[in-house]
């Protein structure tokens, strides 16, 4: 060791460099950490995502199977005038599972999600009202036919 | 809620994605044919408003959409004349 070069010289760069790896090994820990962490999150938001499709999709299937039996029920009204045809049907209805973790994926996703039950229940009105003002029977099952049909669309294209 | 900040075009990407994944709408038949099933049922009520262009023949949500593809409600001097028997 030279002369020049005092012990406590010595000391203080091996601490320097020692200071200097561990914040470095810190940064890259945390950074590694964070990484995985992140790859969780959009695993878990990628399941969401999922459920939130499942339901979206069973919705549709059901919509494609209300849709056909209310077109048998307007051809058979129509044919026959028996109402009976057309009160047996069963309306279509829809709500996300409560269990959807709706904070796991971004907002705007969730509030078009969310929204999407909801105006397709108040759509009903249009309905209700052309049936008690001036729409026949059949005439009020074919507005419920365009509206399965152009929600049951709409589900399955939130998927796509 | 970390992503909302990044909710921008690759997080509607991605859930496209995902969901395309889980309903392979490329090469799943069933989906395939759903969907064609309800563009028929709106084709041929756009039909209808085609032909009528009245503002009640169809849902307001389907007028909107005919609307914004190009089909418009006649204006009221073009609509044909109501004949009823008390005009």
């Amino acid at each position: 060791m030279s002369p020049d070069i005092t012990w406590w010289q010595v000391i203080g760069t091996s601490a320097l460099a020692s200071a200097i790896v561990n914040i470095i090994a810190n940064v890259a820990l945390k950074q590694w950490d964070h990484r995985r962490e992140d790859s969780r999150e959009d695993e878990k938001r990628h399941v969401v995502y999922l459920d939130i499709a499942i339901q979206l999709e069973e919705f549709s299937f059901r919509a494609e199977k209300i849709l056909e039996s209310i077109s048998e029920g307007i051809a058979k009204y129509r044919a026959e005038h028996d109402a009976r045809s057309l009160e047996a049907l069963e309306g279509l209805s829809f709500k996300f599972d409560e269990s959807i973790e709706w904070d796991r994926v971004p907002a705007e996703i969730a509030v078009r999600a969310k929204t999407f039950p909801r105006t397709f229940q108040r759509s009903q009105g249009f309905i209700m009202a052309a049936w008690r003002y001036w729409a026949d029977l059949d005439d009020a099952w074919e507005y419920d036919a365009e509206r399965v049909a152009f929600y049951g669309l709409g589900a399955i294209r939130f998927c796509c | 809620m970390r992503s909302v900040s990044r909710s921008t075009g690759w997080e509607r990407y991605a859930f496209a994605a995902e969901i395309r994944k889980k309903v392979g709408v490329s090469d799943d038949p069933q989906v395939i044919e759903l969907i064609k099933v309800f563009e028929r049922h709106i084709e041929s009520r756009r039909a209808v408003f085609k032909a009528s262009r009245s503002e009640d023949c169809v849902i307001p949500e389907l007028r909107q959409q005919f609307e914004r593809e190009g089909l418009s409600l006649l204006p009221p001097e073009d609509k044909p004349a109501a004949g009823g028997i008390f005009d």
